[in-house]
């Protein structure tokens, strides 16, 4: 650089030593110039050099440039790897004034950058649930504000942990490493611990609220059944909740396809709820939505939405000699069609008319093609391999959360015998006696298959509360009529699906499912109505207290309270003196043209 | 004519017509001239000789003092108007010569209106072939063309060229001289010369603004259009200040020395309408009067 300025220096000299061209004037009578010209002008070297004023102006305009190309930087450290993580949960999208909240963390964000030097890497992460890298780590300032400008907020509650989690991860083994945490206060930082090595920093773009209260009525509740009795009506449960400090009136309002059902008048009190039960509504279509009247600070959960179970028909073949038990358990169930048949005029061509078969205590040689549940499951025919039987056993374990076993209760069963099956690759034992399977579920030949060691006649199940309850949930998940396939969800929240290949949901957002084994994990970020490509729909609800209470604490981790960066930390490093040294350097340059004009440097 | 059309003769007509509205009978061609001769106006007496004409014997002088004196009056003669116009190089500058020869046309026109005898004379270094004096409108055009033709040449040389003048012009007159009096040695001894000469010179300083007050800053190289002198300068707002001081003095000298010896001078700016300098002639200076 000083090379530079030497070179530049004695170049800017020797053209002011050159010789210049003058111009050539007329004039009438030369001498009188010649009376008063003084003597010894034009040849000397400190004449020549007597528009010092010009040239001293060009060295300046040339030092100021060679300074601005060098990119000189205020305030000397060392490099620095920072990750901004920025929280864009459904609480963000609340109105602190006339911005929103992630309005003025996108601008926090952007002054951020301002304090960063580019010897500096940075990275910016926002997070609801889960934690998205919106600009991996980089020193290109462009980039970052690129990314800083498409900070958006989602409709899910928000989950610091996976965050910080991927934060630490990325800050890992760097020397000097900060996060910056932007947020409205409403994080659980509770249980959080400090990064090791890794100095903390928040931004809180929210005013903390003292006493936890805000200006915001939710709908925390909605969903809707159908009448067993009367398929065709429905009721319908919604709750409300006021933040507010004072009671708060609002109007309900129930759509049913965008046709409005239902309008009526919660009165709530200072920050309590309020649930209301409305009965024997009926409508044409599937899509429900509640909203409340009024204006508050997060328009985004004064609706909620809400899907009407359908009901599809379950067309059963009941194969066995008058099992009475059973034939009743099923017909309890008014959305099952039950044909029996004798064992004896058992056609596998003609099971395949119907959803499910339930083999009662008769095992047919070859397993159906389509779903089937065998009460009594025993070789040569049984689909699950046995390995022998099980005098009077005993339940000991069960598989509670396995859908067949849900609000089913096998304690204290009493079996007189039963085959013990040997579990297969994707077989579950769902009810086992020291550990030998009783009852097993699993796909064979393609098709779902659930098998029980003994026929119910043989033991005291059909006078059980449970015996219906475990037909009833057998053919649900037989058929894939039933819970297994939510069609409401959280925000923000995995959530399995029954799908029988990959699925794309169209509603707020795109989703693209991916299908393994007959089911698929669903994510949405936006409230609203969910149509996938297999004709199901998916309602799509916040539901969470925690964001719609807009509470905004002091952040804290362990004992240490996390602060802004200074003024000085955020605008120092950040400091690109090339700019003013460039635009100094225009200025000078104006100036020297208007003094050539004016003819002061002459 | 490239400098006189038709809108300039429209303006000499104009002021002709002017100046006689103005000045009245006094522009008559019968201006009293010093010569005794053959006029109606008495001027003196003197001794009788032989071979006088005896009807200007004044016999009453002679009733009472018994002396032969003849009566002797004015002789009334043409009045002779000579325009010395300065044609050296230096007045092809800031359009000087247009200016002069516009002048003298007017005041050619005027003169020859009222009937006085009028001839241009170009000076340079030398003088010029000029035109025999004329008389009358009608010898406006050979003037016209004779000023249409004058091209800049030669150096100022004031004293010279007057001395040429005087001595092959025997018949004194009213002289204008139109120069820039840019000379490198002096007008004074032209215009004394003039003076001494009997003739009633009127200075005419053609002059430009652009020359009093340059607007020239910067390294220039000064190129003298008579001389063919060139001069290398970097002129500043000092040396600027100091040309603006030293021409304002050359003029005000040159003022100063005229109205010292009664010379009727006139400053004639380039930059204002050529009538109104000539009817200002008229009016403050007299000319022609």
């Amino acid at each position: 650089m000083l090379g530079a300025g030497a070179a530049t220096t004695a170049a800017l000299v020797a053209l002011y030593l050159l010789r210049p061209q003058r111009r050539r004037i007329d004039v009438p009578y030369a001498r009188l110039w010649g009376l008063v010209a003084r003597e010894a002008r034009s040849s000397a070297i400190a004449r020549k050099l007597r528009r010092w004023e010009s040239l001293l102006l060009q060295l300046l305009i040339a030092s100021l440039l060679l300074l601005a190309l060098a990119e000189p930087r205020l305030g000397l450290h060392e490099a620095r790897r920072q990750v901004i993580l920025v929280d864009v949960s459904a609480s963000m999208q609340a109105k602190e004034g006339s911005q929103t909240r992630l309005e003025i963390a996108r601008t926090a964000v952007q002054h951020l950058l301002d304090g960063i030097s580019p010897d500096d890497e940075t990275s910016i992460v926002v997070f609801d649930t889960e934690p998205r890298v919106l600009c991996p780590l980089t020193t290109d300032d462009a980039q970052l504000r690129a990314a800083a400008a498409r900070i958006v907020a989602t409709d899910a509650p928000d989950d610091v942990v996976p965050a910080l989690r991927l934060a630490a991860d990325v800050l890992r083994g760097a020397a000097h490493g900060r996060l910056t945490l932007v947020t409205d206060g409403s994080l659980d930082l509770s249980g959080v611990e400090a990064l090791p090595d890794v100095e903390l920093r928040a931004v809180n773009v929210a005013v903390p609220s003292v006493d936890d209260h805000s200006d915001n009525v939710a709908i925390t509740g909605f969903s809707v059944r159908r009448y067993a009795a009367n398929p065709s009506a429905y009721e319908l449960l919604v709750e409300v909740r006021s933040y507010a400090s004072a009671p708060r009136r609002v109007t309900l309002t129930i759509s049913q396809e965008g046709e409005t059902v239902e309008v009526t008048t919660l009165d709530l009190p200072a920050r309590g709820r309020v649930q209301r039960r409305l009965s024997d509504l009926a409508g044409e279509g599937r899509r429900l939505e509640a909203s409340i009247d009024g204006h508050d600070a997060l328009p985004l959960d004064d609706r909620a939405y809400a899907l009407l179970p359908e009901q599809p028909r379950t067309r059963v073949l009941l194969v066995g000699s008058g099992d009475l038990y059973t034939e009743g358990a099923l017909l309890l169930d008014r959305a099952v069609d039950v044909e029996r048949v004798a064992p004896a005029s058992y056609d596998a061509k003609k099971a395949t008319t119907h959803d499910a078969v339930v083999f009662a205590g008769w095992t047919p040689p070859q397993a159906p093609s389509v779903p089937a549940l065998f009460l009594g499951c025993e070789p040569p025919g049984c689909p699950f391999s046995t390995r022998g039987t099980m005098e009077a056993p005993i339940v000991t374990e069960t598989r509670k959360d396995d859908p067949i076993l849900r609000w089913v209760a096998l304690k204290d069963l009493n079996v007189s015998r039963s085959s013990v099956f040997a579990l297969g690759a994707g077989d579950t034992s769902l009810a086992s006696s020291l550990g030998r399977a009783l009852l097993v579920s699993g796909t064979k030949n393609g098709v779902r298959t659930v098998a029980l060691g003994f026929q119910p006649q043989r033991s005291d199940l059909p006078l059980r509360v449970a015996f219906p309850i475990l037909l009833v949930n057998s053919l649900r998940w037989l058929t894939g009529h039933g819970v297994e396939s939510p069609d409401d969800v959280r925000t923000g929240r995995r959530t399995r699906l029954l799908a029988a290949g990959n699925l794309e949901l169209a509603g707020p957002e795109h989703v693209h499912v991916s299908a393994h084994d007959g089911s698929a994990e669903l994510t949405v970020h936006h409230v609203g109505f969910y149509a996938g490509t297999d004709g199901r729909l998916v309602a799509a609800n916040l539901a969470d207290g925690r964001e719609s209470s807009l509470a905004s604490r002091p952040l804290e981790v362990g004992t240490q309270t996390l602060l802004a960066p200074s003024a000085a930390q955020r605008l120092a490093p950040r400091m690109s003196p090339w700019r003013w040294l460039a635009a100094l350097a225009l200025l000078l340059i104006a100036l020297e043209w208007w003094s050539f004009h004016r003819r002061h440097t002459v | 004519m490239r400098r006189f059309d038709e809108a300039f003769l429209r303006k000499l007509e104009y002021l002709s017509i002017v100046a006689r509205r103005v000045f009245g009978g006094g522009l008559r061609a019968e201006h009293r001239s010093r010569k005794v001769g053959a006029g109606i106006e008495f001027a003196d007496h003197r001794d009788y000789a032989a071979g006088d004409d005896l009807r200007y014997v004044d016999w009453a002088v002679y009733a009472r003092l018994e002396r032969l004196l003849l009566r002797l009056f004015e002789e009334e003669e043409d009045l002779h108007v000579y325009i010395l116009l300065d044609v050296s190089a230096s007045m092809a500058t800031s359009g000087k010569l247009d200016q002069a020869t516009r002048i003298a046309a007017a005041l050619a026109y005027v003169g020859l209106a009222n009937l006085d005898r009028v001839s241009i004379v170009p000076l340079a270094s030398d003088v010029a072939p000029s035109a025999r004096p004329s008389r009358g409108r009608g010898n406006i055009l050979p003037m016209l063309k004779l000023l249409e033709a004058l091209e800049p040449h030669g150096t100022t040389s004031l004293a010279a060229s007057i001395d040429a003048f005087v001595r092959r012009t025997p018949r004194p007159g009213l002289v204008v001289l139109m120069s820039d009096f840019y000379d490198v040695d002096g007008y004074a001894a032209a215009l004394d010369q003039l003076r001494y000469r009997r003739f009633e010179p009127t200075a005419i300083h053609v002059w430009s603004a652009k020359e009093a007050e340059p607007d020239l800053l910067g390294d220039v190289e000064l190129h003298d259009v008579e001389s063919g002198e060139t001069r290398e300068l970097t002129i500043d707002e000092d040396l600027l200040a100091a040309y603006r001081a030293a021409h304002r003095a050359l003029t005000l000298g040159l003022e100063r020395h005229c109205a010292t010896r009664g010379v009727a001078y006139l400053r004639a700016d380039v930059d204002v309408p050529f009538e109104d300098t000539v009817l200002h002639l008229f009016r403050r200076q007299g000319l022609l009067a």
